[in-house]
């Protein structure tokens, strides 16, 4: 009755919410942010390498190598941050008895984006982009939605794992 | 008013106890002493306004907060130490729907 009567008041004259607060949003959880945050580290050593050929940088060049640097700085923490999320958060019993290979999947990922922030290496980056899109159908399989390999259409035109979506 | 405020509670990270749908009672000016255990209404930087249970009291006397829902809720860490003056109230009493049934959160 009571509940019936504040729900009542509720309608007519809307309480302040609280949240309870999950790791928002609740039970949304995507590689594909991982998958993004590798690719633009692929793109940004695309970007650094020709500077870093260059004999001497003009301070225009120079800010641009610091903005271009620390971008893939942070891009390669937020891809972290983005798998650590999944691993810790969606990864339960049931998914790591399907896959047990994924703790050490995770492990490989953490270390070789620390190895693709500290050096500009593409073949590293790639490697990562291989250990994330395994990560990502791995995560589909659990879901037990089909993966695709296609060609991200922009650069650095690499091969993605993407999920097939039907209606 | 009078330092009691009605809030309807959205998520689930705090079930069960105050499952989403529920309606609380929060009391900004009559407490005396920091209870851990208790649930307070808190006023967060990151994440707006928040409920959560009083994990414990720090040595410089900041507020540490967890959700009961560990599956769901934001962590301890995430939510990180809280000065008492953003606790803008304390849990007196809580209604739930009567069939217990389980609203969606965010």
């Amino acid at each position: 009755m009571l509940y019936s009567l504040l729900s009542g008041l509720d309608k007519l004259m809307p309480f302040e919410t609280v949240s309870g607060h999950c790791d928002i949003p609740c039970k949304i959880y995507d590689p594909i942010s991982a998958q993004l945050n590798v690719l633009t580290m692929i793109r940004l050593i695309d970007l650094i390498e020709p500077l870093t050929q260059a004999e001497s940088l003009s301070a225009g060049k120079i800010v641009q190598l610091t903005r271009l640097t620390s971008q893939k700085e942070l891009h390669g923490a937020q891809l972290k941050e983005d798998v650590r999320v999944i691993w810790g958060d969606y990864f339960k019993q049931p998914q790591l008895e399907k896959f047990p290979e994924t703790h050490a999947l995770v492990h490989s990922i953490m270390l070789q984006a620390s190895k693709v922030k500290q050096e500009i290496n593409r073949g590293d980056a790639v490697k990562l982009l291989d250990l994330v899109n395994q990560f990502a159908a791995i995560f589909w399989a659990t879901k037990d939605v089909e993966t695709h390999t296609a060609t991200c259409p922009y650069p650095p035109a690499e091969q993605v794992v993407y999920p097939v979506l039907k209606a | 008013m009078l330092g009691v405020a009605i809030n309807k509670i959205v998520g689930n990270s705090m079930q069960p106890k105050l499952p989403a749908g529920s309606y609380g009672c929060f009391v900004s000016c009559l407490w005396q002493a920091w209870h851990v255990g208790d649930i307070y209404k808190i006023r967060h930087p990151r994440y707006g306004v928040i409920v959560k249970q009083l994990a414990f009291i720090d040595s410089n006397k900041l507020l540490w907060f967890k959700g009961l829902n560990v599956t769901e809720s934001v962590s301890m860490i995430d939510i990180g130490p809280v000065k008492p003056n953003d606790v803008c109230g304390r849990l007196m009493f809580s209604v739930s729907a009567p069939n217990k049934q389980l609203l969606q959160g965010h």
